[in-house]
């Protein structure tokens, strides 16, 4: 369906020319403010107070303090060798975002709106969670900041990541289980749209991934460029020139814009996002938003969304908490329409496979999301020659998934859970 | 001039303030449904606002929320529930609008959907997550199909934006009575009265107001002050714990508020 929006963009292929999103939260096509009118005088503070603190250097001098001091940036290159020895071309590169902080690259995200919210003078902090990262992430800034956090999580969550669900509550954080709908991310975020609805006035939403009303998906994109700025910086001084591949898994989307955005005008650099298959891009239990959504409008922007022919949204499924979400990021959606970046998928099983793999190569126990982007090598390696330098993005830590994993991959948990 | 404009005119001319029950079709089911609407005409309704629902229903509550989860166990498109209105038309001697997020609209078609509608007697859309950046389109569609897109103003929208949305509007306006989702409560908002007047003062078009508005006592208190009243969870409510008779449960519900409203 044709929207009204003026613009497919024109494919540039330098950062200069890259300025989306627009005044109105568009990237091309993709996103926008469909938000219930009580919000809309909020997004359009948050935008202003946004616009404000970049412009302050101050700000951005206390940001980058807390992400160097207290996150632990710069996150580690790491070259994982027996990765490379293991498929036998290119050279593998790890970015280290599992060694931030709470485990994650959510705190970049969550360190950067905490200082927006002082700013606005609001008192209280909202979040939805999925897998738990962004919720403890969350929490984290919370208590560092002394603010009162309520984090919603769909029941079948708080199961999954129970240990998630523990942290948080050691960090002061209520976490409260959602029941409604599948139980999951995205009935977690409809319930924190609804908390902010209802409290608006005192209360800061921060959204864990680039979703959601302008101007969060480039808000939250600003916060996680970090890890591609570093990343570029690193190859440069390290090998003298730039990645040819960076990977990232791509639930909502937050990691892999982080780690495209500063590439996009090097088009040298192929970007490649990794959508979860679930149990198969033929099956309805995926949530491979980009491969088979179509376009609609939800959680307030028009992006991809796997949804029936009369506009309802399904329900996804991924073995990983954070990539079970139906929809996925606007600007991943315009960099898919351009083609700029492209997007593959790897199913629960791969995923699983992936995840042993770097356990046992590496010595690295990495999140199940990221272990999809680590599930991709295998299918991307084979064609590659040995002048070819890939960059993945270890987005998170797999300590929150060893019990559940533990029950895939076979392993006595010890009766834990 | 819309029809409706005309229509709220014409009441406040006779000093009634409109009853406008909302209903969640296909709740408990789409027959029952439509039966239960009647009904509430019957019993005095003025305007009748019939939700579609959808999965994700980011501005209503639990009561919403769970009739919508119960609706969609036997799924219906917009184009099917549009479709049913227009076989039961003649039945309906009062203005309805449709209530329902922007995808399902998005999907069948902005025009589509705005043409079938117009077609089949409905006299406008209610569309919770289509704020005014964002509503050219169907605006448009609306436009050229003659009925109306019914914009939502909250407590938070400031005088200026208030004055553009109405300036804006081809129809009626819906206030949003306060902060927060759909749902029952016990106690107006302080100084509702007060608020209206004010937004009265700011605005051309007639209006509603809704979000926890459910007692005949809550409904005196605000006539007058605006030109339509709707009850939606409240009624939902009723629907669900009807034992059996659902439209004597609605009418007994609609029928002592109908009488406070002149």
């Amino acid at each position: 369906m044709a929207t009204t929006q003026d613009l497919p963009a024109s494919q540039t292929g330098t950062t200069e020319a890259y300025q989306w999103p627009n005044e109105r939260g568009y990237f091309g096509d993709y996103g926008g403010r469909f938000a219930p009118e009580t919000l809309m005088t909020a997004l359009a503070e948050l935008q202003e107070a946004y616009a404000e603190a970049r412009r302050d250097s101050a700000f951005h001098e206390e940001l980058r303090d807390l992400l160097t001091n207290y996150a632990g940036r710069e996150t580690p290159l790491y070259e994982a060798r027996r990765l490379t020895e293991h498929y036998g071309t290119g050279r593998i590169f790890l970015k280290r975002e599992d060694l931030l902080h709470t485990g994650a690259h959510k705190i970049n995200n969550t360190l950067g709106q905490i200082l927006l919210a002082k700013r606005m003078g609001k008192s209280r902090i909202i979040a939805e969670t999925g897998a738990g990262q962004h919720g403890v992430a969350t929490a984290t800034v919370a208590a560092l900041f002394g603010y009162d956090c309520v984090v919603y999580m769909g029941e079948e969550d708080t199961v999954r990541q129970r240990l998630n669900v523990i942290r948080m509550n050691m960090l002061g954080a209520e976490v409260r289980p959602v029941t409604s709908g599948a139980k999951t991310l995205k009935d977690a975020t409809n319930e924190a749209m609804r908390d902010w609805v209802t409290h608006v006035e005192n209360t800061h939403y921060i959204i864990g991934s680039v979703v959601g009303p302008h101007p969060y998906p480039g808000m939250v994109r600003d916060f996680h460029a970090v890890i591609g700025e570093e990343t570029k910086t690193a190859c440069q001084k390290r090998l003298g020139r730039l990645p040819s591949h960076v990977i990232a898994c791509v639930g909502g989307g937050s990691n892999a814009i982080g780690m495209f955005y500063p590439f996009i005008g090097d088009s040298e650099v192929q970007l490649i996002g990794v959508e979860a298959a679930g149990y198969g891009l033929g099956t309805d239990k995926h949530s491979a938003s980009l491969t088979k959504g179509t376009n609609g409008v939800f959680h307030a922007s028009h992006i991809k969304v796997l949804q029936e022919n009369g506009g309802q949204v399904k329900l996804p499924h991924s073995i990983s908490a954070g990539l079970d979400y139906p929809g996925v990021g606007p600007e991943h959606c315009h960099l898919h329409q351009t083609g700029r970046a492209h997007y593959e998928s790897v199913t629960d099983k791969e995923a699983l496979e992936a995840f042993q793999l770097l356990c046992l190569l590496e010595g690295i126990v990495p999140a199940l999301e990221s272990s999809h982007a680590i599930a991709h090598l295998d299918k991307l390696m084979p064609t590659l020659s040995n002048d070819d330098v890939v960059v993945v993005n270890l987005s998170g830590r797999g300590d929150k998934d060893v019990s559940s994993v533990a029950g895939h991959l076979g392993f006595d948990s010890g009766g834990n859970e | 001039m819309s029809r409706l404009v005309e229509y709220f005119e014409s009441l406040r001319s006779r000093g009634r303030t409109a009853l406008a029950p909302y209903f969640m079709a296909g709740f408990p089911d789409l027959d029952t449904s439509f039966e239960l609407m009647k009904e509430a005409v019957a019993s005095g309704a003025d305007f009748i606002e019939m939700g579609m629902p959808f999965s994700d229903p980011l501005a209503d509550g639990p009561t919403i929320q769970k009739a919508g989860v119960a609706a969609l166990k036997n799924p219906f498109t917009l184009a099917e529930l549009i479709e049913k209105f227009e076989q039961e038309r003649l039945a309906f001697t009062v203005p309805v609008v449709c209530m329902t997020y922007y995808n399902p609209i998005y999907q069948l078609g902005l025009d589509e959907t705005a043409q079938q509608a117009a077609k089949s007697g409905i006299a406008g859309f209610i569309v919770p997550d289509l704020p005014l950046e964002e509503s050219g389109p169907f605006q448009e569609s609306c436009k050229k199909a003659n009925i109306d897109l019914i914009p939502l103003i909250a407590p938070t929208s400031g005088p200026d934006r208030v004055k553009q949305i109405d300036l804006a509007s081809t129809g009626i306006l819906y206030y949003v009575s306060r902060l927060g989702i759909t749902g029952a409560r016990a106690e107006l908002p302080p100084e509702i009265e007060n608020t209206l007047d004010r937004f009265r003062e700011l605005t051309t078009h007639p209006a509603v107001v809704g979000f926890g508005i459910g007692k005949p006592e809550q409904a005196k208190a605000l006539k007058g002050h605006i030109d339509g009243i709707v009850i939606g969870s409240a009624l939902v409510e009723v629907i669900e714990k009807a034992n059996g008779d659902a439209k004597q449960a609605v009418r007994n519900f609609l029928q002592p508020i109908s009488e406070v409203l002149g």
